[in-house]
């Protein structure tokens, strides 16, 4: 009996050791989640800033893992509805409140007080996507903005239009758009355009329209998310302005998406396209041969250039059990000298933009021009049913199934039976 | 007495034993979401509320007063008669051609079967390809035959739209029903049309009183069979218009995918699901009644 007892002391005490060997040693091990990228230097400079941060940090270790877009949202939701999301992700601007109001995610408030990080690092509009109730909901980490004019300057050329000089202003933008619709085979049949507008289903709807509104004064909702002002005189300026582009674009607008316009520009079908600056990699790679060169985003005789802003926020989920480690690699992710090497999109930190787009981007100076003045999109967490009756909206001027004025104020009936919600 | 089994207590418990774990197995897959859809149905739902909110019937009073829930019922009727019609007028017509003996018969059986048998995404991807407003060949071939003046985006008109997925839809379908079909003919005894025949019958009207009547039983289980895949299809629609343009083509299923897994909104989509399971019942109940009456369902 007497060694027995012995026995079973003996293994209790090795059993007790080696766990609390074992704990000492216990790395923190925090998930990251974010989506695929294309571009091999890309990947391996993530992962060479990951190796730097775990030298950094010996007892944070992080497992990457990566979605592709189309599905990424929907693993984000089930895996945080269920219970077990990551410890961190980026988040598209549009979710954070939705993230925020379902309780997903935490403010970083007080992290942020004792940490480097300020508000004024970043550029103001991205700064306005993690803020919402007056508290932080996240870190912008990459942006990128809606949108500037790509154009063919061989076929400007051609159509005996400035290659130098893109259109600046709405009437401008027009002129040269019609000079580009040609028949240019002599059947009879347009087969070349000026430029595609889209209105599918898809937030790139809602980015290529908001910034007409915008730029001609317009708002989409009052200032304190009360009231949606799409019914004023100046929505309906800017949307007849959008309508009247049809004439300039394929038929099917209403089929179209942003990528089925860029092929019809990569293609040589269209002379100019609206497309965010990170584009430019994408038409380096599809028309190689395509002399073309970007132009900023036109705004009416009186108005702003006003883009939309695009891009990703980081944040820290409340059911992670190692919060303080994920924030120290939220800290290192977004801060200058990693954020430039490891974003896809425009690093969110101003001074990160600045290499960064001096390094990656042509025309760097416009890009920064538009992204100091680029707006956010409404910043409430029922977003997405507002942008769905926007999209709406959006199609029912295309297809000329309601007069512009009666779908911009029955848009902003259904909104406003949103917000009051 | 000779052939009669006596059924004992434990014949009774041996049977329900042996088909416990199917009823387990319809119970999980079949039985339980059915009743918690319904449950899920009482309940407003969305993601920025913290917790589901007890609404009883409100729901439904509230969507049956929408607009929308009426254009998806009519979008979902039009889509699945139209689709049921022609897929057995197309299925029919094949089937008789391929009854026939002509040179080339087994590869002519093995084509018509192809559209069935491609995946339902790749026949969306491809007829999206083809309805192209600028590049697709349907605009081409009808332009170039004197149909249309102008290319038309069949895909982004609400009056056109659906239209478009039915005709894509009814190519993808036929191939089922002509192979049950030439089953069901290569059934028929031929001294039946052979003596109909000799009684002075032209061959359409040995058609309608010999072939048809014989054929029944399967056209019958061929049309609910139809009827219920075509009501409750999904891939095509949402691939090739995603219900729009303005909801124009929206049908139960891909109306129930936008709301419950695009807006996170449980409870309003499982309200469509369930009206969406009462159409489609009532369909099936009276249909089958129907059959019943006329003796065709024995």
């Amino acid at each position: 009996m007497k060694k027995i007892v012995c026995f079973l002391l003996f293994v209790s005490m090795v059993l007790v050791s080696g766990s609390i060997a074992g704990l000492s040693q216990e790395k923190k091990t925090i998930s990251y989640w974010g989506m695929k990228q294309a571009e091999v230097r890309l990947i391996e400079a993530q992962e060479a800033a990951l190796v730097d941060f775990e030298k950094m940090h010996p007892d944070i270790k992080v497992k990457i893992t990566v979605f592709p877009y189309h599905l990424y949202r929907d693993k984000l939701l089930v895996a945080a509805s269920a219970g077990r999301p990551p410890d961190i992700c980026v988040v598209d601007h549009i979710w954070n409140p939705e993230w925020a109001a379902a309780r997903f995610v935490i403010p970083l408030d007080d992290y942020i007080a004792e940490s480097r990080v300020k508000s004024e690092d970043y550029f103001p509009g991205a700064w306005d996507t993690v803020v919402w109730k007056g508290k932080t909901w996240g870190i912008p980490f990459d942006v990128g903005v809606w949108w500037f004019t790509y154009y063919n300057r061989g076929m400007y050329r051609k159509a005996g239009l400035d290659p130098d000089k893109p259109p600046i202003y709405w009437d401008e933008l027009k002129q040269y758009a019609e000079r580009l619709t040609q028949d240019t085979t002599g059947d009879g049949k347009i087969d070349q355009w000026g430029l595609a507008i889209w209105g599918a289903k898809g937030e790139d709807t809602i980015a290529e329209v908001n910034p007409f509104i915008w730029s001609n004064g317009g708002r989409i909702v009052s200032k304190d998310f009360s009231t949606c002002l799409l019914g004023e005189k100046a929505s309906v300026e800017a949307m007849k302005f959008f309508k009247s582009l049809e004439e300039v674009s394929p038929p099917g607008a209403v089929t179209r998406n942003s990528e089925d316009a860029f092929k019809l520009f990569t293609g040589g079908k269209i002379g100019m396209h609206l497309y965010g600056e990170w584009g430019q990699d994408t038409v380096a790679a599809r028309a190689p041969e395509m002399e073309w060169a970007m132009g900023p985003l036109p705004k009416p005789r009186g108005g702003k250039s006003i883009g939309l802003f695009g891009g990703w926020n980081m944040v820290i989920y409340e059911k992670s059990k190692y919060k303080d480690a994920a924030w120290r690699f939220v800290e290192y992710w977004t801060s200058k000298g990693v954020n430039e090497k490891v974003a896809s999109l425009t690093p969110a930190n101003q001074g990160s933009a600045d290499i960064f787009l001096a390094l990656k981007r042509r025309f760097p100076e416009l890009i920064f021009r538009q992204l100091a003045t680029a707006h956010a999109r409404p910043i409430i967490p029922a977003y997405h049913e507002l942008t769905e009756v926007e999209r709406e909206m959006i199609q029912y001027i295309l297809l000329g199934t309601k007069p512009i004025k009666k779908a911009l104020d029955d848009a902003a009936e259904e909104i406003n039976k949103i917000l009051r919600r | 007495m000779r052939g009669e089994v006596k059924k004992t207590g434990s014949d009774f418990f041996i049977g329900y034993g042996l088909i416990l774990p199917t009823l387990f197995l319809l119970g999980v897959i079949v039985f339980y979401p059915l009743t918690y859809t319904f449950y899920l149905s009482l309940f407003d739902t969305s993601l920025i509320l913290p917790k589901p909110s007890f609404i009883g019937f409100q729901g439904y009073a509230k969507i049956a007063s929408s607009t929308t829930l009426w254009l998806v019922i009519k979008n979902s009727l039009i889509w699945t008669i139209i689709v049921v019609i022609f897929q057995f007028v197309l299925g029919l017509s094949a089937a008789v051609l391929l009854n026939q003996k002509f040179i080339g018969r087994t590869l002519a059986r093995g084509i018509v079967i192809l559209p069935y048998v491609m995946p339902g995404i790749i026949t969306a991807m491809v007829w999206r390809l083809m309805y192209d407003p600028q590049l697709g060949i349907i605009n081409k071939f009808l332009y170039e035959l004197g149909v249309i003046k102008t290319y038309t985006a069949w895909l982004g008109q609400p009056k056109t739209a659906l239209f478009a997925v039915i005709f894509s839809c009814i190519w993808k379908g036929f191939p089922f029903s002509t192979i049950m079909y030439l089953a069901a003919l290569q059934t028929i005894p031929r001294d039946l049309c052979e003596a109909a025949e000799l009684d002075g019958a032209n061959k359409w009207q040995t058609f309608i009183t010999i072939t048809i009547p014989q054929m029944m039983p399967v056209i019958r289980v061929t049309v609910l069979l139809t009827w219920i895949g075509t009501f409750n299809y999904f891939e095509l629609v949402w691939v090739m218009t995603k219900g729009g343009p303005t909801k124009s083509s929206h049908i139960f299923p891909t109306y129930i995918y936008e709301v419950a897994f695009q807006h996170f909104r449980f409870g309003p989509a499982s309200r469509y699901a369930v009206i969406s399971f009462l159409i489609l019942l009532i369909f099936s109940i009276l249909y089958i009644r129907e059959l019943s009456k006329k003796g065709v369902l024995k």
